[in-house]
């Protein structure tokens, strides 16, 4: 289809040409899968002591994560501008760079800061010399265009790291077209030694980068599977606390947990359905791991799946018409699809040995899934309709995949030296990193949707 | 007509011949009567030329004898002469009559060849009748034709002149065509080359998917981007766009104005 466009609008473009009038078309379909080059001059500190928060630093890392920014290293800057007065555009295009973040931190009272940023299109600059002329109602207006994005800001120590995710989440969304999602958060277990805690289970929240982590609750059983509801005010997870799986749904700022299911054998998997309203899970009630689909408020259950075999983690498509759950009704694990509307199922993935944990991304276009292949478990992505897997991880024993609200990014746990650590991987396979180690194995990660 | 004309002569042939011998004939009489008075008068000489033999033998024979013999040997002698003349004659005639078969032969042939001659002539006549009919008529043809020709050939000079005057247009729109093909084919080239430049200069992530924007850009002849303005589209990818444009120093130009003219004002359209 896309090709048939390439060919019509290549056709209107030798029209183009041999009109007499010629304005030549020129149609371009695609540019180089890479990084883009950006600059983060490091804001100018004014004032004395220490900075509180390495706002340049936590903006490059924000930027360099999301896989499509390729932060230029200081020392290949030609000035550290803080303004864009002071920007000489010609030597920052000669770098490769098209756009620059300039920025300034001023202490203005105790634990005040005056936060400025620009950010600006060098290349347009070099243009427009600064000062842009342009006939606004006929009238010569200087306007400054090249500057693509400026913000100050007062805010307290505590809320400059939060600040600098916002204006990386500006700069992202400046420059790619789609919303940043560094401001969104993380949540997962963490299982602590048994012998030195008390409360070896915890549920823990923290920013998208693995900072500001919040304990949530600690349990001396299991908890299991938490699952961000679509607001972001809730948190759906499995605890084991009573010697059973039982699902909860906590209130993430009051605290307060309702306990939704009680079922003989398994309760599991609980993913809140694109409008909150709905609750697929998995229930061995009737003997057999099956799907299930509780509507919340009426706590009515409609049954999904009727297999012999296993059924299980589901994950809902971002329309909300259907999930899509692993199923060992093949011999192993493999992904489904089933239709709600419907209850038709069909198979979406046939590589590898087995495929299992899929998640949607936002778009609904692509899973996200752990791949087995020769015992290697991988994350992976396959394009849920017709799609080879492409594996996107080189960690070790790749499990619970997350997908960032802005499908950029996918948040896992991996075992790391013994030890499971979150691992953060772009979409695109290209950027890679591990987020710090917390004391003890974190696992089932959950990616919050946009929260601000 | 030739066929009955050669019986004809044949027949007048054939008395003519009747006549000849005849004639030959008669003659052979004459002659025969010529000789037989000469035979006479030679008995006369003849004994004047025989004397002195008789003279030696006179001592024996007598006179009678003498006569006797000498009439015996005159008329052995005329006997002789007479088988002679008459063999002479014979031959004569012989000859005379192989002279005259010979003579009428040649007429003969004569007459033949005359009367080929004639035919000949006759025929040369009627050939020559022919030819000059044949030449006239050809000569009438000829002219006829020569008349069609420069008809013609006035047409074809007209035609000529035409043709040379429609090539020439043709050559003119020919090379007119050949220039802007040339100017065609060197701005297509120019436009890949400029296409490569900014898709080089495009990063494509895949955020900017199902997005699309517009630009229009002008173009300085040394190939400097002048201007850059977003016509419509998707913001980012129009700053997007608007830096791979403006990003390579300069765009790829051709030092033809022609291509130039044709190359200077683009409309850009990235759809990702």
């Amino acid at each position: 289809m896309k090709k048939l466009q390439i060919f019509v609008l290549f056709i209107i473009g030798i029209f183009g040409v041999s009109s007499t009038h010629a304005t030549l078309e020129i149609v371009i379909t695609e540019g180089v899968d890479s990084a883009r080059p950006v600059a983060v001059v490091p804001f100018q500190w004014r004032g004395t002591g220490l900075l509180p928060e390495n706002v340049t630093e936590v903006i490059t890392n924000n930027l360099r994560r999301s896989g499509k920014f390729n932060p230029i290293p200081m020392r290949t800057m030609p000035q550290f501008p803080s303004v864009d007065a002071d920007v000489n555009y010609s030597s920052w295009a000669s770098t490769g760079v098209d756009t620059i973040l300039v920025g300034s931190v001023e202490l203005q009272a105790v634990d005040r800061y005056l936060v400025k940023f620009e950010l600006i299109d060098v290349l347009r600059g070099q243009i427009t010399g600064g000062n842009a002329q342009m006939l606004v109602n006929g009238e010569l207006q200087y306007s400054n265009d090249h500057v693509i994005a400026k913000g100050q800001s007062v805010i307290n120590g505590k809320d400059m790291r939060q600040h600098a995710h916002q204006i990386s989440d500006i700069v992202y969304e400046k420059m790619t077209g789609e919303r940043g999602a560094f401001l969104t958060r993380l949540a997962y277990v963490i299982v602590r030694d048994r012998e030195t805690t008390e409360l070896p289970y915890q549920l823990v929240i923290s920013d998208y980068d693995g900072e500001n982590e919040t304990r949530l609750l600690s349990s001396p059983e299991p908890l299991m599977s938490p699952s961000w509801s679509p607001e972001g005010d809730r948190l759906a997870y499995v605890s084991f606390e009573n010697k059973r799986s039982q699902i909860y749904i906590q209130d993430i700022y009051t605290t307060s947990r309702t306990r939704i299911t009680d079922f003989p054998g398994i309760n599991s998997a609980p993913k809140f359905s694109p409008d909150g309203k709905q609750l697929a899970m998995v229930l061995s009630k009737d003997g057999n791991p099956e799907i299930y689909v509780m509507d919340i408020a009426s706590r009515n259950l409609r049954r999904i799946t009727r297999h012999r075999s296993i059924d299980t983690e589901p994950a809902w498509t971002p329309d909300g018409n259907s999930l899509i759950f692993s199923s060992e009704r093949g011999g192993k694990p493999q992904i489904y699809r089933v239709n709600l509307t419907t209850g038709k199922k069909h198979r979406l993935t046939y590589e590898g040995e087995m495929n299992l944990g899929a998640v949607v991304t936002p778009n609904g276009e692509e899973m996200v899934l752990v791949n087995r292949d020769r015992g290697d478990y991988h994350i992976a992505r396959q394009r849920i309709e017709d799609g080879t897997i492409q594996v996107l991880t080189k960690t070790f024993l790749d499990e619970s995949p997350s997908v960032a609200p802005n499908g950029s990014m996918i948040i896992y746990s991996a075992l790391h030296e013994g030890k499971q650590v979150l691992s953060l991987v772009s979409l695109d396979g290209r950027f890679k990193a591990r987020l710090p180690a917390a004391n003890g194995q974190v696992k089932a990660p959950s990616w919050s949707p946009f929260l601000f | 007509m030739k066929i009955s004309g050669e019986l004809d002569s044949s027949e007048e042939a054939m008395t003519e011949e009747r006549k000849s011998i005849l004639k030959s004939f008669g003659l052979h009489l004459a002659l025969a009567g010529v000789l037989l008075l000469s035979v006479a008068f030679g008995e006369v000489s003849m004994p004047e030329l025989s004397q002195p033999e008789v003279v030696i033998q006179a001592k024996f024979i007598d006179a009678q004898a003498i006569y006797d013999k000498q009439q015996e040997d005159l008329a052995k002698a005329q006997a002789k002469q007479r088988e002679i003349e008459r063999k002479r004659e014979a031959d004569r005639q012989a000859k005379r009559k192989a002279d005259a078969e010979k003579a009428r032969k040649e007429k003969q042939a004569k007459e033949r060849s005359k009367q080929r001659e004639l035919e000949r002539k006759a025929r040369e006549a009627a050939e020559q009748k022919r030819q000059q009919e044949a030449r006239e008529k050809a000569e009438q043809e000829r002219k006829q034709q020569e008349e069609a020709q420069k008809l013609a050939d006035q047409r074809e000079q007209q035609e000529l002149d035409r043709l040379m005057q429609e090539q020439l247009k043709a050559e003119q729109a020919a090379q007119a065509q050949r220039r802007s093909q040339q100017v065609l084919t060197e701005v297509e080239k120019y436009r890949a080359l400029i296409y490569q430049t900014i898709k080089r200069y495009l990063i494509d992530d895949g955020s900017f998917r199902n997005k699309t924007c517009r630009l229009n850009i002008k173009l300085a002849s040394t190939g400097l981007v002048t201007k850059v303005s977003i016509i419509s589209g998707d913001e980012a990818l129009c700053r997007a766009s608007r830096s791979a444009v403006l990003r390579p120093d300069r765009l790829p130009i051709s030092d033809d104005l022609d291509v130039y003219e044709k190359l200077k004002d683009i409309n850009l359209t990235v759809e990702l």
